[in-house]
């Protein structure tokens, strides 16, 4: 045994499954013609071994990553003895296999090699349609049946034959079926790249070999993480976060609590306190709220771990949620909006505890998601054929963290950034939609000694009929993220209709909305949340901001405390040092 | 009369003289980086080739009839942000566009990674000035340029003292009007030492981030471009030049100074990319298609590939941290060299790099005050390296201090220094197949279905311990290893490649409109051919579309003939498609429309190619002639007396079975047990797995 885990084949071995998934997310970039996966990232993918344990977590939604493990799980344990090679299984259910609401696709393969299996891996996204009472996800629906079609574990290719009557049954109820039957060859072809590369690897060096390897990998993450763990001071820190609403209960916002215990070298999240499950979409199953709380803190293993983390990294952290509540939801409830709403909720819990416990590596929230759904007709094609446009490009980027401003290539707090957007060109083109402003606004983030990433502003112009206009995914309208140290929390998003000379505001953007033709939408996402007060803030920097047009003369002044001219754009000194008085820094204690 | 290629790299200028026999010599003098004045290395490079032959240097210059020159100053000023002020004409509303970036993080950062300092884009918010104009997704400019607010800009920008301008404007890629519009403004008020670009020009291609960036980049370097062009043929004219003068582009081709100027960005990633072309060349020569180049330097390992006789192109990169558009050679660098440091991180795991000792202090054998352990002191203590008589006998290096710093890992690993040296070398051999993988799996290739030129002054030492670790047959050696890239650019065409978006689904596509656009193509490769009285008839044209299925947000290039494009071609096109994507992505989906997104035409000329000269033969492929000593070398963890041969006394036809070691002034080869070299008649080490 000792010959076969010599640390060169497990750094190789460690490293090919690594390359193998950064090839399927580079697969489906080039081959989906969903947005989703290939231009947001929004992907379920990885690598498992034959007992299900994950050894390869790429980058992906958060929500999606280690969640995946339940439907690999469900695949093993529903289909136990009727598993071949060439198989493809497809599941979105949330509760018999852990997926993460219903659009979630998720294709798994078992990898054979000389008769048995040696590997798993799936491929999934969020699909344009699946059915239900109306197009898109998020909308709330009657049941947990009208919020789409429902697919349990199923094979949907037996020994690499595609199982069409099966297919038939799922794109019957579907409204862009074409559309589906092109992404379904998409995913399942990077399941079976992960296949070819991944038997070339067991030929190389033998399934022993790399049984053993990848033992001793989980075996070392464990142990990278547990002496990580034991570094934080032990303690027992709280926080709470909360999004605007359900979806059915208007004006009455979801609060989600966590308590986190660091004790010697193991760490437990507690969610269990978080407001009980609810009758509007903010649900989310455990599978859910495990792969996000972990997400987050592999943010705060620090970045040489980023690549290495697997199932050992699970060994010594603890996710717990209570049955019944909005982080651990019965059968049956509705969870359209778990990955947006409940999700970065629970990622910003941990990002606020572990905040708390390491204030050097301080991060603060980012801003609440702004993301567009347009669904209507296309009257540039003949006949005029259903369009569903999601874009992410309001989104604004990063909060604030301890050193450093927001980064701004970043969108969807809630994915850790995983997002990209979409080139304005691209969507002009796809859709009937004139996109008219995208841009930075001014006075538009979370102050701070260390600001957010400033906020942007989004205008485009409907040019076809009447269409709707989805803001599901939205939050942030009327709840605020946390800053950190004095740092100022994210701001409040807007968003408005202008119809001729009426100006419409959308001021609760879960209720869809109807557009007519020639309206203009515009879309405000304000930025994320700061650390540090703001009078903290090196002037210089305030001027380069004004400079910048980031900051106006008047936030300067107020908020920044910095007396700037207004022509030459000089800092007036002695006005600054009567404004910023003589208190001293914050000190940062703890951690 | 002479030729003469020139190579700037990161510690040498190398230069690679032909005389009119097409005897080569090779020569070299240290790089002048201080002040971005690299013109000096060359001129300096150049003297050293005038003494070798006994001349001064104005006699030598005087007659260079062919001066091709490949150089890192347009990559250097944008990784050390060396660059011009630059300044930015946007539409109205989208003036952030270069610094969102497509909020794409995870392209150059982990999604983990949260503590990181904000991207600071080339431009300056400050100096990207908006105008109201707009041009619609079908063409349709619905607001000419306002020129009053425009003439206002102008203001600014001469009040800003900018040094370059790149105007970007949306939906440019459908009709350039209001960008050309502006750009002829521009240049009519602003001083003409100031550069002026515009996106549609570099880059006429949907998608305003990358085109936006492609023409920021193109501006920014575009003065430094220019003054370093200017300061080197004043160098050579000095001198009394008269020859002709061609430079590298990232393309791998050549090209005259005066086109080049127009569009700078094709500079960066110049040098590097020659090498595969010299790839095709000697290819060609030994009957050598398909191959794999590697090449390791002191910091770097360059993977790139050649397939049928063709260097593989990418059509966009990063470069650092800002996205490039254009045409190049695709060449996948990693952080793998003779100076990469190993160390145990904290899964305890063995890596080598991406951090290097560099040139200084080097590694620890150098005795130079570096204590970290590099690849290079590995070779040392495995006895690949002779200490006594390294780099032809110029440095002498130090075993204790290689097996000191070595101990530093070997410790935490529990291994003895020598396992240690072996895990090392292992590990660095594995990046480096590592990144030879991910160069051809991704072009869909299998690596067993090609040969490994093992190129540059490091590679031949590791390439069959490469070449096992990928299961490839076959190693190519050049004669001309250590300086491939200088020697590669013999063999350069001159030309440029250039696109145009068609954006149309294959079953309605205009063969008309398509001949038409080619037209315009070959119309601007023949304006900037003009300098060099090259006609039409004497171009290559190299034809290809972009394609994709319905609703795809990525391309797949398909080749077209030389010739007019008829209807039938366009039908062939489609089925072409539906077979790479099928060997690219495991499937392809023959009901799904097909719709071309861009043309593309490569206009070369063909440059004039060296004769390959032969060394001497021996009826014997006895070797023995060429033995200097025996020394102790590990293979397979067992050290074992090596026969140790000298490059220069090898003929052509002897053959030495591995292990064996053959050392040159420049470079040392490592031939491994179960490896058999062969000396062809080009002086090429040919080495098969026997």
């Amino acid at each position: 045994m000792a010959a076969q885990t010599d640390p060169i084949t497990i750094a190789t071995t460690w490293h090919a499954l690594q390359r193998i998934c950064r090839e399927m997310r580079q697969h489906i970039e080039r081959t989906a013609t969903n947005v989703l996966a290939c231009t947001l990232h929004d992907l379920a993918y990885g690598i498992w071994n034959a007992k299900g344990e994950a050894i390869a977590i790429p980058e992906g939604f958060p929500c999606r990553l280690l969640s995946s493990s339940f439907q690999i799980r469900a695949v093993q344990k529903k289909f136990a003895g009727k598993i071949y090679s060439g198989d493809v299984f497809l599941t979105n259910d949330p509760f018999q296999a852990g997926a993460v609401h219903l659009p979630d696709w998720v294709f798994v393969r078992p990898i054979f090699f000389e008769g048995e299996i040696v590997f798993w891996t799936c491929m999934g996204t969020h699909v344009p349609d699946n059915g239900g009472a109306l197009p898109g996800a998020y909308f709330l629906a009657f049941d947990s049946i009208a919020e789409g079609l429902n697919i349990p574990p199923v094979k949907v290719v037996e020994k690499g034959v595609l199982q069409e009557g099966v297919l038939d049954i799922i794109l019957a109820n579907n409204r862009l079926a074409d559309m589906m039957r092109r992404e379904i060859r998409s995913n399942i072809g990077s399941t079976t790249l992960a296949e070819k590369r991944t038997v070339d690897l067991l030929k190389r060096y033998g399934v022993e070999t790399v049984n053993a390897c990848m033992d001793e990998m989980i075996k070392r993450t464990e142990k990278a993480v547990r002496e990580k763990i034991a570094q934080w001071p032990d303690g027992v820190y709280k926080a709470e976060a909360k999004t605007d609403d359900d979806g059915a209960n208007i004006g009455v916002p979801v609060t989600i609590r966590c308590t986190l215990t660091i004790k010697g070298d193991e760490a437990t999240f507690d969610f269990s306190e978080s407001d009980e499950q609810v009758r509007g979409y903010a649900n989310e199953g455990y599978s859910v709220t495990m792969s996000e709380a972990m997400a987050a803190a592999f943010m705060f293993f620090g970045p040489e771990l980023a690549a290495y983390h697997n199932e050992g990294s699970l060994r010594p952290v603890h996710i717990i949620a209570k049955e019944g509540t909005v982080t651990n939801c019965k059968p049956g409830a509705l969870v359209a909006a778990a990955p947006s709403l409940i999700g970065n909720k629970v990622l910003e819990c941990v990002m606020d505890t572990l905040s708390q416990a390491l204030p050097h590596q301080a991060a603060a929230c980012h801003p609440g998601p702004l993301e567009l759904m347009f669904i209507g007709p296309d009257m540039r094609t003949m006949p005029p054929q259903l369009y569903v446009y999601v874009s992410f490009n309001p989104d604004a980027g990063a909060g604030a963290t301890y050193g450093n401003d927001g980064y701004q290539i970043f969108a969807c707090g809630g994915t850790l950034g995983v997002v990209a957007k979409s080139d304005a060109e691209e969507e002009m083109v796809r859709f009937p939609w004139r996109i008219t402003k995208y841009e930075f606004m001014t006075d538009a983030h979370g102050a701070g000694k260390w600001r957010s990433a400033p906020g942007v502003i989004w205008e485009g112009v409907n040019e076809s009929i009447d269409c709707s206009s989805n803001l599901g995914p939205a939050d942030g309208f009327h709840t605020q993220g946390k800053g950190q140290q004095g740092g100022w929390d994210s701001r409040l998003n807007k968003a408005y209709i202008i119809r001729g000379d009426q100006t419409i505001e959308i001021k609760e953007p879960h209720i869809p909305q109807q557009l007519k033709g020639g309206d203009i939408f515009v879309a405000k996402a304000m930025g994320g949340a700061g650390v540090g007060r703001p009078e903290e803030r090196d002037p210089e920097m305030v001027r380069r901001d004004v400079k910048y047009g980031l900051v106006s003369i008047e936030m300067a002044r107020d908020v920044y405390k910095v007396s700037i001219d207004p022509d030459t754009l000089e800092i007036y000194e002695t006005a600054t040092q009567k404004m910023r008085g003589d208190t001293p820094e914050t000190e940062v204690t703890k951690g | 009369m002479y030729r003469v290629c020139v190579e700037i790299g990161g510690t040498f200028t190398d230069c690679v003289v032909s005389d009119e026999q097409g005897n080569l010599r090779q020569f070299k003098a240290p790089s002048t980086p201080k002040d971005g004045r690299f013109e000096q290395g060359v001129l300096d490079a150049m003297a050293e080739a005038a003494e070798g032959y006994g001349l001064t240097p104005a006699e030598f210059t005087s007659r260079v009839e062919l001066l091709v020159h490949g150089c890192t100053v347009a990559t250097n000023a944008v990784v050390t942000r060396n660059l011009a002020k630059t300044a930015m004409i946007t539409t109205s509303g989208f003036r952030d566009i270069i610094e969102m970036r497509r909020a794409n993080k995870i392209e150059t950062k982990s999604m983990y990674e949260s503590c990181i300092a904000p991207y600071e884009p080339i431009v300056p918010r400050d100096l990207r000035f908006v105008l109201e104009e707009e041009t619609r997704y079908d063409g349709t400019v619905t607001k000419p340029v306002n020129k009053a607010e425009l003439k206002i800009i102008i203001e600014k920008l001469k009040r800003e003292k900018v040094e370059a301008v790149a105007i970007c404007f949306v939906n440019s890629y459908a009709n350039a009007e209001n960008e050309r519009v502006t750009a002829e403004l521009c240049r009519e008020f602003l001083d003409p030492e100031i550069f002026i670009t515009y996106s549609s020009d570099i880059l006429p291609t949907m998608g305003e981030y990358e085109r936006f960036s492609t023409a920021v980049v193109s501006a920014c370097v575009g003065p430094v471009v220019a003054q370093y062009t200017t300061a080197l043929e004043q160098g050579l004219k000095a001198l009394g030049f008269t020859g002709q003068l061609f430079i590298i582009q990232a393309n791998q081709l050549a090209q005259s100074v005066t086109a080049l100027k127009r569009k700078p960005v094709y500079l960066i990633g110049s040098g590097p990319s020659a090498a595969p072309a010299g790839g095709v060349f000697l290819g060609g020569v030994i009957g050598e298609p398909n191959m794999l180049g590697g090449d390791m330097g002191g910091t770097t390992f360059d993977a790139s590939l050649v397939y049928n006789g063709e260097v593989s192109l990418t059509s966009g990169y990063w470069l650092d941290e800002e996205r490039v558009g254009i045409k190049a050679v695709d060449v996948t660098s990693i952080g793998a060299g003779g100076g990469s440091i190993g160390w145990v991180n904290s899964l305890g795991l063995l890596q080598v790099g991406p951090q290097s000792a560099g040139a200084y202090p080097g590694p620890a054998c150098y005795n130079k005050g570096g204590t970290d352990p590099c690849v290079a002191d590995a070779a040392v203590v495995l006895g690949y390296f002779d200490p006594n008589n390294f780099w032809g006998g110029k440095m002498k290096l130090d075993v204790g201090l290689a097996k000191a710093a070595i101990k530093k890992i070997a410790d935490p690993l529990k291994m003895t220094v020598e396992q240690a040296a072996q895990a090392m070398f292992t590990t660095v051999n594995a990046n480096m197949a590592d990144g030879i993988t991910e160069i051809s799996t991704k072009k869909g290739y299998d690596v067993r279905d090609f040969s490994l030129l093992a190129i540059g002054g490091s590679t031949a030492f590791c390439a069959m311990f490469i070449a096992d670790l990928l299961n490839i047959k076959k190693v190519v050696i050049p004669r001309f290893a250590p300086t491939f890239s200088a020697w590669s650019m013999f063999c350069l065409d001159i030309g440029r490649d250039y696109v145009r978006s068609y954006i149309c689904p294959t079953s309605t596509a205009n063969p008309d409109d398509i001949n038409r656009l080619f037209e315009d193509m070959i119309g601007e490769a023949l304006k900037e051919f003009e300098v060099l009285n090259v006609a039409r008839k004497d171009l290559t044209l190299v034809k290809t579309a972009d394609l994709r299925y319905a609703g795809q947000y990525h391309e797949v290039e398909v080749n077209l003939h030389e010739g007019d494009i008829t209807a039938g071609d366009i039908e062939k096109l489609a089925e072409e498609f539906h077979k790479t994507h099928a060997d690219l992505y495991t499937f392809s989906m023959p009901w799904v429309p097909v719709e071309i997104r861009n043309l593309r035409l490569i206009a070369k000329s063909k440059g004039q190619k060296i004769q390959v000269e032969r060394i001497e033969a021996t009826e014997t492929s006895d070797p023995s002639g060429a033995l200097k000593q025996k020394r102790p070398a590990s293979f397979n963890g067992n050290y074992k007396e090596t026969n140790i041969y000298d490059a220069h006394k090898l003929k052509a036809g002897n053959v030495i079975a591995g292990s064996a070691i053959i050392e040159h002034p420049l470079t040392t080869t490592v031939i491994p047990e179960g490896w058999e070299l062969t000396v062809d008649e080009y002086g090429n080490f040919i080495v098969r797995r026997v």
